[in-house]
C-alpha cells in the first residue's frame, strides 16, 4: 500500500505541466482564439524562391476571434481576422475587405476525434519562447508522406507560442513564433469587425453557405466526388466560389483533422470568359477572350495544384498533400 | 450663282444635300470656283464621317443647349448686325479660312457629336481594367484553412499575399 502511494506521488511529481502531449495539444486547440491576449510575432515562409518574412501584431478575443496585422514584408498593411463563422482580409492597396464564410462553427470535439485518430503526438522537451517556458510537441500523421508540425505550447495558458509546419516531403514550409505576448487586458471588439466605410467583397458572390443540392444548381451541374480519398480523410463541406467575372465553381473540402485539400469543379468552357466587351469605338470592339490556361484562378504553387479535365467539366485539386496523392484524387473524380 | 449664294444654300440645306449629286446650278459654280469646291469637299467628308458613326444617345441636356444655340443664331441671322456678330464669334471660336464661314448649323452639331463621341471613347478606353482575382483556387483553399485547428493563420495570410505577388509578376 505504501509502495503504491509512493508510486502515485512520484508519478504526480513527474507529470509534466499540461498533462500528456496529446492532452496539451487538445487544450491548445480549445484555447485557440478563446482567451484574451495580444502580442507580436514573426512568420517565415520557406518557398522555392527563398524565405518570405513578416512581423505581425496579434490580438485574440475570448469570443473566438483572432486578428493578425502584418507590419512588415510583402503583406505589410494587410489585416487578417478569423471569427467563428468567417474570415475577413483587409488589403490596403485595394482599400477593400474580402470576406470568406466558413458555413458552420467548428465542432472541436468532433475535430479532436479525427485528429487523434490520424495523428501521433510526441514530447520533445522544453524551450523558452517570448520569455515563457513551453513544451515542444511534435505531431506526425499516422499515414506516411503527410505534412507534420511541431508546436511550442505554454502549458499554464494552453497557448501555442511557436509552430513549425513541414510539408509532405518533410521540408520546413513555415514557422511562426511570438516575440512578445501579453495576457492582460482585452482587445477593443471593434478590431475584429471590418473597418467602416470600406467595401466588403465576398468570394461566395453573396451566397450564404449552401447545401450540395443548392450548390449544384448554382454551378449548373451535379457535383462530382472523388472515387476514393486519401487514408484518414473525410468530407468536410461544400462552398460556392464566384470569380470576378461572375462564374461559379463548387469547392468540396476534405480534411483529416489538421490537413485539408479542396476539389474545385467548374465548366471546362467558362460561361463568363469571352463575354466581356472590349472598350473602344463600336467597330473596334470585340469580346475579350480569356484562354482557359491563363485563367487567374489556377495561379498557385505547382506542387500543390493539380488540374484535370473530364468531358465538359474541369477539376482543380489543391492542398498540402503530396502531389502524387493530389493526382490520385484528381484522377479518381468520377 | 456666286460664292455667297452657294454658301447660303448650303447653310440652309440638310446634310442630304451631300449624299446625292449636287443640283446642276451648284455644280456649275463649284466646277469653276476652287474655294467653293474645297468647301463642298470638306462638308462631304464630314458628312461621310458622320454616316459611319454609330448613333449614340447624348446627355439629356446636350441637345437642349444645342437647339438653344441654333435658335439664337437663327434669330441673330435675321439682322445684318447678327451676321457681324457671328463672324466675330466664329473668329473667336475657330480661326478657319474664310471659305468655311459661316459654319452650317448641322455641321456645328456634328462637331459637338465628334467631341462627345471622342470623350465617350476615351472614357471607355481609359477606364480601369477589371481588377485582379481576389482569391484564385489556391488562395481560396488557404483562406478556408484558417478555420482548421492549429492552423498557422499568420502564415496563411502571408501565403496568399506571396502567391498574389508571384501571379502579378507573371502577368
Amino acid at each position: 500500500m505504501i509502495l503504491l502511494l509512493m508510486g502515485a506521488v512520484t508519478h504526480l511529481w513527474a507529470a509534466p505541466p499540461g498533462g500528456s502531449a496529446s492532452d496539451l495539444v487538445r487544450a491548445a486547440i480549445r484555447k485557440e482564439g478563446r482567451i484574451d491576449l495580444s502580442g507580436t510575432s514573426e512568420t517565415v515562409l520557406f518557398t522555392p524562391q527563398g524565405q518570405v518574412k513578416a512581423q505581425t501584431r496579434v490580438f485574440w478575443s475570448s469570443q473566438g476571434m483572432i486578428r493578425t496585422e502584418y507590419l512588415t514584408g510583402p503583406a505589410a498593411g494587410r489585416v487578417l481576422v478569423t471569427r467563428p463563422l468567417d474570415a475577413w482580409e483587409y488589403r490596403p492597396g485595394e482599400k477593400k475587405v474580402y470576406l470568406t464564410l466558413f458555413g458552420a462553427v467548428a465542432d472541436l470535439e468532433k475535430d479532436w476525434e479525427m485528429i487523434a485518430a490520424n495523428h501521433a503526438f510526441e514530447d520533445q522537451g522544453t524551450e523558452r519562447i517570448a520569455g515563457r517556458e513551453t513544451r515542444i510537441v511534435a505531431i506526425g500523421s499516422k499515414h506516411p508522406g503527410r505534412p507534420s508540425r511541431k508546436l511550442w505550447i505554454e502549458p499554464q495558458k494552453g497557448v501555442i507560442l511557436k509552430s513549425e509546419f513541414r510539408d509532405a516531403s518533410n521540408a520546413l514550409a513555415s514557422a511562426t513564433a511570438f516575440t512578445s505576448i501579453d495576457f492582460n487586458g482585452k482587445a477593443n471588439p471593434d478590431l475584429f469587425s471590418p473597418p467602416s466605410g470600406i467595401p466588403v467583397v465576398s468570394t461566395e458572390g453573396g451566397q450564404q453557405p449552401v447545401s450540395v443540392e443548392e450548390l449544384a444548381k448554382l454551378v449548373g451541374f451535379p457535383l462530382v466526388y472523388p472515387r476514393s480519398l486519401p487514408e484518414g480523410f473525410r468530407f468536410q463541406g461544400v462552398y460556392p466560389y464566384r470569380c470576378r467575372r461572375g462564374a461559379y465553381s463548387a469547392q468540396l473540402r476534405y480534411t483529416d483533422g489538421l490537413t485539408s485539400f479542396s476539389v474545385f469543379e467548374r465548366w471546362r468552357v467558362c460561361p463568363k470568359c469571352g463575354n466581356e466587351v472590349e472598350p473602344g469605338f463600336p467597330w473596334r470592339r470585340g469580346k475579350r477572350k480569356v484562354a482557359p490556361e491563363s485563367c487567374e484562378l489556377l495561379a498557385g504553387p505547382a506542387d500543390k495544384t493539380v488540374k484535370v479535365d473530364k468531358d465538359k467539366l474541369s477539376f482543380v485539386v489543391v492542398g498540402d498533400l503530396a502531389r502524387e496523392e493530389l493526382s490520385r484524387v484528381a484522377e479518381g473524380l468520377k | 450663282m456666286n460664292c455667297q449664294g452657294l454658301k447660303k444654300i448650303v447653310s440652309e440645306s440638310s446634310k442630304d444635300l451631300f449624299t446625292m449629286p449636287l443640283p446642276e446650278e451648284l455644280t456649275r459654280h463649284v466646277n469653276g470656283c476652287p474655294a467653293c469646291a474645297e468647301y463642298v469637299r470638306s462638308l462631304r467628308e464630314l458628312t461621310g464621317f458622320l454616316d459611319r458613326m454609330e448613333e449614340r444617345s447624348a446627355p439629356d441636356d446636350l441637345w437642349a443647349g444645342v437647339v438653344a444655340k441654333i435658335n439664337e443664331m437663327e434669330a441673330d441671322r435675321a439682322g445684318a448686325e447678327a451676321i457681324s456678330l457671328r463672324r466675330k464669334v466664329a473668329k473667336r471660336w475657330l480661326p478657319l479660312p474664310g471659305f468655311l464661314k459661316p459654319v452650317p448649323a448641322w455641321a456645328a452639331a456634328a462637331v459637338l457629336l465628334v467631341v462627345v463621341g471622342g470623350g465617350v471613347y476615351l472614357g471607355r478606353s481609359c477606364s480601369p481594367q477589371p481588377e485582379a482575382e481576389p482569391y484564385g483556387y489556391y488562395d481560396q483553399h488557404v483562406i478556408l484553412s484558417v478555420q482548421d485547428p492549429l492552423a498557422d493563420r499568420a502564415a496563411a495570410g502571408l501565403m496568399i499575399s506571396e502567391n498574389q505577388a508571384r501571379t502579378g509578376e507573371k502577368k
